[in-house]
């Protein structure tokens, strides 16, 4: 016997049991195919997961954030304010012939940057109407004043014991004046009703808004905040039922990332 | 013909009905389906890409001139029959001419060594005579251990392969081989191979 011999011996195998093993090896080649499959598979769900979850997550974040930036999305999500929203000088039904002439007073006054569709930059007025038996009639702004102007000033006063106390002192000054149809008035009560709470936007433009946010930094630098210590905004304007305004102030950054309160 | 990464959709009785149509679509199929295989049985003999390449297109040849009027039952087998033999002859047309380097040469090797001991007398033997007995033996073994000394010693596979084949470890399918070696020799000594 020669390894010849021994090679041709080899092909006198019986071919079923050739089969046999091409068959168990066709058989792992598809189990390896399948395990490669399957692992392509298993990669490429991941990959649409990844890509699914990143941008969900990011609108939510984004949601989340406009939540915060956004007082009432500029009007519909402040908590107790409801989605009524009325620019100034629009004509809505009133029962009432009484003008308001009194104070009301500003819980907030928010100053926002708003990116996005409504891109700009806002103050917003929240503000407890007190007054009682009194109606706002929004048509009726426009017969008040002289115009449809809605001056609009500023001004920052630290006071003590008393906050309508005379110790206080102008911190700076800044008008703002714009016209009514560029405002917006939101009542959190039905059209007509003088009881509850109101938001007024403004817009302003950046300069107003950097002022505004330096005077602000500095008032804190000045040890303004306190317990007795607070921030004045005195609302004034031509409509005469708007004044004298007492505000604490919450400043929302650009980023909204940071909220700081002087109160 | 080059290694197509491509792989045929079609089963091994659509291909065989392609050759019966002599549709000439048969042999890139059979390529695309089975060519690697058919590459590595080549290789396993011969060692050489180029030559390899060649034997398994002149195995397509054959295919292509037998079917029909064959009508191979299993495809797979018959194509790695066919391969394997024209890798045979041409593996003994240049091992005549110099010793060549391949998994067969080492696989012969392996079992020439046990089979012929230096501490007996050989006797004559046909290879259709011990292909007779070594296919007597391979039915009595086990499925596992039939698998792993076809992959080894007809098909020239590494030790490595084999064990992924039955799902083992290299050292286990070395042993077993070792085993069925020294057993196949007993039955030879029994036959009167050895005297």
């Amino acid at each position: 016997m020669n390894r010849e011999t021994l090679t041709d011996a080899t092909e006198y195998i019986d071919g079923n049991v050739i089969n046999e093993y091409v068959q168990l090896k066709s058989c792992l080649s598809c189990k390896e195919r399948s395990a490669r499959i399957i692992w392509s598979k298993k990669l490429i769900a991941a990959v649409i997961c990844v890509a699914l979850i990143v941008p969900i997550i990011t609108v939510v974040l984004i949601l989340n954030l406009s939540d915060k930036v956004i007082p009432g999305g500029i009007f519909g999500q402040s908590p107790g304010i409801e989605n009524y929203a009325f620019k100034l000088g629009e004509t809505c039904s009133s029962t009432t012939s009484q003008y308001p002439d009194s104070e009301i007073t500003v819980n907030d006054v928010v100053i926002t940057n708003i990116i996005g569709e409504n891109h700009g930059y806002y103050i917003v007025f929240y503000a407890d109407i007190k007054t009682e038996n009194y109606s706002i009639v929004t048509e009726d702004i426009t017969q008040h004043g002289n115009s449809d102007t809605l001056r609009v000033s500023f001004s920052m006063l630290k006071w003590w014991e008393d906050p309508r106390a005379n110790d206080s002192f102008s911190l700076f000054e800044k008008e703002l004046s714009q016209s009514l149809s560029e405002a917006q008035l939101i009542i959190d009560d039905r059209p007509g009703e003088m009881n509850g709470k109101i938001a007024l936007v403004f817009s302003i433009d950046e300069l107003s808004f950097g002022m505004i946010k330096s005077k602000t930094d500095e008032s804190a630098y000045q040890n303004l905040t306190g317990k007795y210590a607070g921030v004045q905004y005195c609302l004034e304007t031509n409509i005469s039922w708007y004044k004298n305004v007492d505000a604490h102030f919450v400043f929302y950054t650009t980023d909204a990332s940071y909220v700081e309160s002087i109160n | 013909m080059a290694i197509n990464n491509q792989r045929s959709n079609l089963s091994d009785e659509e291909i065989i009905e392609m050759y019966w149509n002599r549709n000439e679509n048969a042999i890139v199929e059979t390529d695309l389906k089975h060519g690697k295989w058919l590459f590595k049985i080549a290789y396993n003999a011969l060692g050489n890409s180029q030559l390899s390449d060649d034997c398994k297109n002149d195995a397509y040849f054959d295919v292509w001139n037998s079917i029909p009027p064959m009508r191979p039952k299993s495809f797979t087998g018959f194509l790695s029959t066919v391969v394997r033999r024209k890798a045979i002859n041409k593996f003994k047309e240049l091992h005549a001419k110099s010793r060549i380097s391949s998994s067969l040469v080492i696989c012969i090797e392996e079992l020439y060594d046990t089979l012929a001991s230096n501490d007996t007398v050989e006797g004559a033997i046909e290879a259709s005579e011990l292909g007779v007995i070594i296919n007597d033996y391979l039915k009595q073994v086990s499925r596992k251990n039939r698998m792993m000394f076809v992959g080894r010693y007809y098909f020239a596979e590494s030790i490595n392969d084999i064990a992924k084949l039955v799902d083992s470890t290299p050292s286990s399918v070395y042993k077993a081989l070792c085993k069925m070696r020294n057993e196949l020799k007993i039955i030879l000594q029994g036959k009167g191979v050895f005297l």
